[in-house]
């Protein structure tokens, strides 16, 4: 089964790189489904479950501090782990993921070596290792 | 000024990472910028705790190679909205690194775009309050200017 992964972001060169290093960092056959906003992304979510959700967080419509609280309100999402893709490093923004239970943060710009780790990360957490080796 | 010193290595190293491209700090009063360079900037405001904003201009010839290189794009040709978005979201990702450079990382800020366009290099000249840092990646220029509020 392939890896199925949902990235939210209102920039679509974000979008593009974020795909481009994705696969650079050995997802070569996942799915790979893009939302522009956290409105879109529930969207997409009403026919989709993603392993991973990687969503930015300054966002227009819905931002993606807005969207980790509706996945945590729907028992069918909460388990979704999410991937906070941001360049505010702040200790505020840290606190609220932490309290919203995310996942994992990536900095930007990152490499496709800290995707490889995070998702390798996010994976051994669920269980879901072995799925795309 | 080591905190300047500070923002421009910041500088130096997010454009490194993200465009792959070189870029140096130059002083802008000993520099010569030819009078007829034509700038793309995009500006972005941050507001919270910390408010300002933050401008990140560059040579509208290196701008298409810029996003080339964020996008990791050889051959294709890329469209004016892409060009746009890249140089956009760049001065989004530095921004992040710019604040908590300024600031600290305890403050608790939003980021957004402000404007986006074309200037001439006069821009660089005019002084109203503003700080302007100048760098150079072969004979093109990059530069970023912000304001505090």
């Amino acid at each position: 089964m392939k890896d199925v992964f949902l990235i939210v972001d209102d920039s679509l060169t974000q979008r593009m790189i974020l795909q481009k290093v994705i696969k650079m960092s050995g997802y070569h056959d996942c799915l790979i489904h893009q939302a522009g906003n956290g409105r879109e992304a529930v969207e997409i979510l009403e026919s989709i479950i993603p392993d991973i959700i990687f969503t930015d967080l300054n966002m227009p419509i819905m931002s993606g501090e807005e969207l980790i609280e509706y996945l945590n309100s729907k028992e069918k999402l909460k388990e979704i782990p999410v991937v906070v893709i941001t360049s505010k490093d702040s200790d505020y923004t840290r606190k609220f993921l932490d309290e919203e239970g995310a996942a994992g943060i990536l900095i930007k710009p990152f490499s496709p070596e800290d995707m490889m780790v995070i998702i390798q990360h996010v994976k051994q957490m669920r269980g879901l290792n072995g799925k795309n080796e | 000024m080591e905190k300047m010193n500070e923002i421009d290595g910041l500088f130096s190293e997010i454009v490194g990472e993200t465009g792959f491209v070189f870029a140096d700090p130059v002083d802008l009063e000993v520099v010569d910028v030819p009078e007829d360079l034509m700038l793309v900037f995009s500006t972005v405001k941050y507001e919270g705790d910390a408010n300002g904003l933050m401008t990140f201009l560059i040579d509208k010839r290196l701008a298409t190679e810029f996003v080339k290189n964020m996008l990791g794009l050889e051959e294709e040709v890329v469209t004016s909205e892409i060009i746009r978005d890249g140089i956009e979201e760049f001065s989004n990702i530095f921004c992040g690194h710019f604040v908590k450079a300024l600031y600290g990382n305890k403050v608790n800020y939003s980021i957004k775009k402000f404007d986006f366009g074309l200037v001439k290099s006069n821009f660089l000249l005019k002084s109203d309050g503003r700080v302007m840092r100048l760098f150079m990646s072969d004979d093109n220029f990059l530069a970023l200017c912000f304001k505090e509020n």
